[in-house]
């Protein structure tokens, strides 16, 4: 077994990038995801890597950029109101099809909002914050050993894929602690990148651009990334499944709020209400079919819980169709809900008896 | 124990979780006892963010005031300096992670050296920062440096959360008691979570123990998890 070590979330995702093989960090700080930063500024030398702190986000999601395309394996990470500084960036790298890592330890919005956690970036990581017809892949940890696994499995995707990737977690994921096992460093990461801008002596120039003035030539662009969007959504969907084979109502959380949920289906059970849970990890690709295989055996409602005013809600009601009902139930601004109002919102929408 | 004792150590070593314990001992034995949360680094999982349960206990808690405790501004309140001239009162500090968090003591150093002090650092070994002895040398160093104060003693809080077995709690001991060798300080005390409690007296080396044990109860629960103590 691997050695275990007691992390933060924001610890464990540096720690897991290092491993993974990232040697290139940019970044700007921000509550509460600053230990990413103070974590990268002391590891990356040890390892030989680069360390930048930036002048802005701006900045930092530029320079992710610029290494991106020269080939290195490259993260940035911020929280909600840096995030949103680099949706300008982040449309360029996916029309330029360059592989990073983006992580967003939500904090309450909008604006300045506030530090503690919340979930109301959802909309903005899954539609695109910034312009354009691109997606970013985006990974929803709920564990500390899942922010590690999960941030290596992000940099696989991005770079098999050639595609941004983020890694979606919350003020709280970021800074509570678990005992996690660490993997051992990458040594070959079996990818090579062909079209980097490494210098072109003995071989054409390699070019990466974003600018598409022929309106033919960018909708072919269009087209293939379209493509790349397709078998992502074929390939790439992960999500977890708790007790819905008989389920009468399904509660549909990620993140911090699906081990709210957790806990309330637990206890729930316990005074025999009928629930399970769908917890998407990939928040895109949408976990689409598991809501339609759900649907199959018969399940009367599903229950949104999130921390945001309704967000993923409109993915679920998406994927179920109109066929039953979708409830939701949020709190918002940094206020975290505890399991016994989400057991009351369950009760609310269970028949009765078992 | 001195009047006055402050807790510090690397980031997530169990500063808060050990202050609020000790505070809440010490209350059931004297009278006054006032636990300064004292972390003006930390974002999360502070003593301000259980005060109104720490004060039902019959605690005094001085925390950063009202309109600043949420935000990110390293604030401490003036009151801290009042309670440093209190004689008949236990002050119990809970000091942020790291060097960068033990700096603003560094503030108060002048006037604590003339105080009856204990400054201990906090060692958990399976926090990335202190793994082993040389580790936890050079935290201990940086912290003593940034804050000019010298550390009087060391605890062990070698855990893994709920994974803690005796076997993990043990190997923190032995760490821990050689580290107090080379470093020259006193090996305070060793903590022991609440739920290995009754396995403790059946273990050998539990019979050689050299430092009193403080049985850890956890106050700062995640959202999620049920108060098993309530």
């Amino acid at each position: 077994m691997a050695e275990m070590v007691l992390m933060k979330g924001n610890e464990a995702v540096a720690e897991a990038a290092i491993l993974a093989g990232c040697r290139y960090y940019f970044g700007y700080p921000i509550t509460p995801q600053n230990e990413i930063s103070e974590y990268m500024a002391k590891r990356m030398p040890e390892v030989g890597g680069v360390f930048l702190q930036a002048e802005s986000e701006l900045a930092a999601i530029n320079m992710v950029y610029g290494a991106s395309g020269a080939g290195g394996r490259v993260m940035t990470s911020s929280s909600s109101p840096g995030i949103s500084l680099m949706q300008e960036g982040l449309s360029y790298i996916a029309a330029a099809e360059l592989p990073c890592v983006v992580v967003n330890m939500m904090r309450g919005g909008p604006g300045l909002g506030g530090i503690q956690p919340s979930q109301s970036d959802y909309f903005q990581a899954v539609k695109g914050g910034g312009h354009g017809d691109y997606h970013l892949v985006v990974l929803a940890p709920a564990n500390i050993q899942e922010m590690i696994d999960l941030t290596i499995e992000a940099f696989d995707i991005a770079d098999h894929y050639r595609t941004p990737v983020m890694v979606l977690g919350d003020g709280m994921l970021g800074q509570m602690m678990e005992a996690v096992a660490l993997r051992s460093p990458r040594e070959n990461l079996g990818t090579s990148k062909n079209w980097a801008t490494t210098g072109a002596k003995g071989r054409p120039r390699n070019i990466i651009t974003t600018l598409y003035l022929d309106p033919v030539e960018l909708e072919k662009h269009n087209l293939r990334l379209q493509e790349k969007y397709a078998q992502l959504k074929e390939k790439e969907v992960r999500y977890e499944e708790l007790n819905c084979e008989d389920a009468e109502v399904v509660v549909v959380a990620y993140g911090t709020t699906s081990r709210i949920a957790r806990t309330a289906v637990r206890k729930a059970w316990a005074e025999g209400i009928r629930v399970g849970m769908l917890r998407p990890i990939t928040l895109w690709p949408f976990p689409v079919t598991a809501f339609q295989e759900i649907l199959k055996r018969g399940v009367k409602a599903f229950l949104c819980i999130e921390m945001s005013t309704g967000q993923m809600v409109e993915d679920v009601r998406l994927a179920v169709e109109g066929k039953v009902p979708v409830y939701f139930y949020g709190r918002t601004g940094g206020v975290v809900p505890n399991p016994q109002e989400v057991l009351e919102e369950i009760k609310k929408f269970s028949p009765k008896e078992r | 124990m001195k009047r006055i004792v402050i807790f510090w150590g690397a980031y997530g070593s169990g500063k808060t979780e050990i202050a609020v314990n000790y505070a809440l001992e010490a209350v059931k034995k004297k009278g006054k006892v006032t636990l300064v949360d004292f972390d003006l680094v930390t974002p999360y999982f502070r003593v301000r963010d259980m005060y109104r349960f720490l004060e039902a206990q019959g605690l005094r808690i001085i925390k950063p005031p009202n309109k600043v405790d949420h935000s990110d501004i390293p604030v401490f309140s003036p009151e801290v300096l009042e309670a440093l001239y209190e004689p008949y009162e236990e002050l119990i500090f809970d000091v942020g992670g790291d060097a960068i968090g033990a700096r603003p003591l560094g503030y108060l150093s002048k006037l604590l050296s003339s105080q009856r002090y204990e400054a201990l650092m906090v060692i958990n070994i399976n926090r990335p920062q202190t793994r082993d002895i040389r580790s936890i040398k050079a935290v201990f160093q940086s912290i003593e440096q940034v804050s000019r104060i010298k550390t009087t003693g060391l605890v062990s809080n070698t855990h893994l959360g709920e994974k803690t077995t005796l076997d993990e709690v043990r190997r923190g001991y032995e760490t821990v008691l050689e580290a107090s060798r080379e470093l020259g300080t006193k090996f305070a005390f060793l903590c022991v979570p609440d739920f290995l409690l009754e396995k403790l007296p059946g273990s050998r080396w539990v019979k050689d123990l050299q430092v009193p044990v403080l049985v850890l109860r956890r106050y700062l629960l995640l959202p999620w998890e049920e108060d098993t103590n309530a």
